[in-house]
């Protein structure tokens, strides 16, 4: 029996479900402890930093919303930006030994990559919304959830078109991207609204800051997720135009280095 | 049948493009098991991973009448961090449509590669022998038209080697296969035509043995080169 002939689409779909499982894999790892590590390290990271802010602020909310979910609504979505974009860095040379399979290219890796990093925090934003209400009475169910999911799609988005374009950085000049790219981004986590919100920083830095995408869409998650919470000066239209340009950007260049991807040692 | 037509290949170095291939047309026909010959860095491996997909050319067309494998060596893609049955569900997941093929699938490459409980360990904890069973094991799951293969023959102990060979003998009514290798015997035992590769000059013999005389004088003229 020779193999089945498939329709193109067939093996797309195939290589993205094979690649997936395959993530998955990678990311869990052969211990427990692996699923259960992957939610408490941003459960940690929201923890840390409820403690310290309830301290140095002496209070426990922000407008009104509690501290735990103000740096959950930011931290989440800024993990999968950076998730994505630090790990495409080395994805590449970390996964030359697929594209010795000729229906998997480099553009699969890193779009599988973005919706794995999606399909994992999506699940840790739900645990965290339900173990909120239930555990803790924080009511943290959006109030406009389809423009919630909306910025989370446009982020994701955001982080192909970075991802791509990384990518071909790391590809190429491995060791320079790591100066290039990773340390900005430890700089991007202090000016993307996560810890500060967009209200309490000075108003003469606003338009310098408002040029940074993800404090877009950051503050407009929390302003269409907690009810009254104001976001001056951000807007969504503003993250798509960003994200559609950067993708534009990422792509193309993707493209044109596409034979340097293959066969790095 | 394989059909090559005036393909380029480079490679961009620190040196500039250090062309592989120019201008390089060839066809093999079908049913028709190849050997390759050359020396080292004449293009061998390159011209496996072109017909592969795994490389893509420069610029011409290789056209390819039916299914190819993904070269089979020493290095096959696996990954060390996850177990044997993962990179083996990994590859049935990509050629099988149905859950059930996958099944029969793995329970065959679990007991073609010999390797018993090692199939659910991290293939980093293999030996070099171990892992070229697994994947040579997981090609032969699945029957391609053409199987390339690239210095399989060192793979694995006398007992696998024997076992390997006959499963590729098993096939070869159905498929073809493309071979490199050093070994000059193997290739006369196993090929019917033989592709010899010299300074980026390809020539295809219908004659084994004509080959084989034209690479030895190509080489021998190569070693006398700096006595004169």
């Amino acid at each position: 029996m020779a193999l089945v002939k498939r329709s193109c689409l067939q093996v797309q779909w195939a290589v993205w479900k094979a690649l997936f499982h395959r993530s998955l894999d990678t990311k869990v790892g052969d211990h427990f402890l692996g699923p259960i590590w992957l939610i408490t390290e941003p459960l940690i990271h929201i923890a840390t930093l409820t403690i310290i802010f309830t301290f140095i602020r002496e209070r426990g909310d922000y407008q009104g919303i509690p501290f735990a979910a103000f740096f959950a609504a930011g931290i989440l979505p800024y993990f999968i930006f950076q998730h994505t974009v630090n790990k495409s860095l080395r994805a590449m040379r970390q996964n030359q030994q697929l594209f010795s399979y000729r229906q998997v290219k480099p553009l699969d890796v890193i779009l599988v990559m973005t919706f794995v990093e999606l399909f994992v925090y999506s699940l840790i934003v739900l645990i965290l919304m339900w173990v909120g209400a239930w555990f803790f009475g924080i009511d943290a169910i959006p109030h406009q959830p389809l423009q919630v999911v909306l910025i989370f799609i446009l982020l994701c988005l955001l982080s192909i078109g970075s991802g791509l374009f990384c990518a071909v950085l790391g590809a190429r000049w491995e060791d320079a991207s790591t100066l290039v790219i990773q340390l900005p981004l430890r700089l991007l986590y202090f000016i993307s609204g996560i810890l500060i919100p967009m209200q309490s920083l000075p108003v003469h830095l606003h338009k310098y800051l408002l040029w940074n995408p993800i404090l877009h869409g950051i503050e407009q998650i929390r302003a269409h997720t907690f009810e009254g919470y104001v976001a001056p000066g951000t807007s969504i239209s503003y993250l798509a135009l960003f994200t559609v340009a950067n993708l534009f950007i990422g792509l193309t260049y993707f493209s044109m280095n596409r034979s340097r991807l293959l066969l790095l040692r | 049948m394989i059909d090559i037509q005036n393909l380029y290949k480079y490679y961009p170095t620190a040196l500039g493009r250090k062309y592989v291939f120019k201008d390089m047309s060839i066809k093999i026909p079908e049913m028709c098991n190849v050997g390759v010959l050359g020396l080292n860095g004449s293009g061998k491996s390159t011209l496996i991973n072109l017909l592969s997909g795994s490389d893509q050319p420069n610029s011409g067309s290789i056209k390819i009448n039916g299914s190819v494998s993904w070269p089979l060596g020493l290095s096959g893609g696996t990954q060390p961090r996850l177990t044997g049955r993962q990179n083996a569900e990994f590859v049935c997941r990509i050629y099988c449509s149905s859950r059930k093929e996958i099944r029969s699938k793995l329970e065959f490459i679990k007991e073609f590669s010999d390797i018993e409980d090692f199939f659910e360990l991290p293939v980093r904890t293999y030996s070099t022998g171990m892992r070229s069973k697994l994947t040579f094991a997981m090609s032969m799951a699945f029957n391609f038209d053409i199987y390339l293969i690239d210095e399989l023959t060192a793979v694995g102990d006398a007992q696998f080697r024997k076992k390997s060979q006959e499963a590729l003998r098993e096939k070869r009514n159905k498929a073809y296969y493309i071979m490199v290798s050093h070994n000059v015997n193997d290739l006369i035992k196993e090929c019917d035509q033989m592709i010899v590769l010299h300074k980026g000059e390809v020539k295809l013999f219908e004659n084994v043995n004509r080959g084989l005389d034209y690479y030895k004088q190509k080489i021998k003229v190569k070693e006398k080169e700096p006595a004169q």
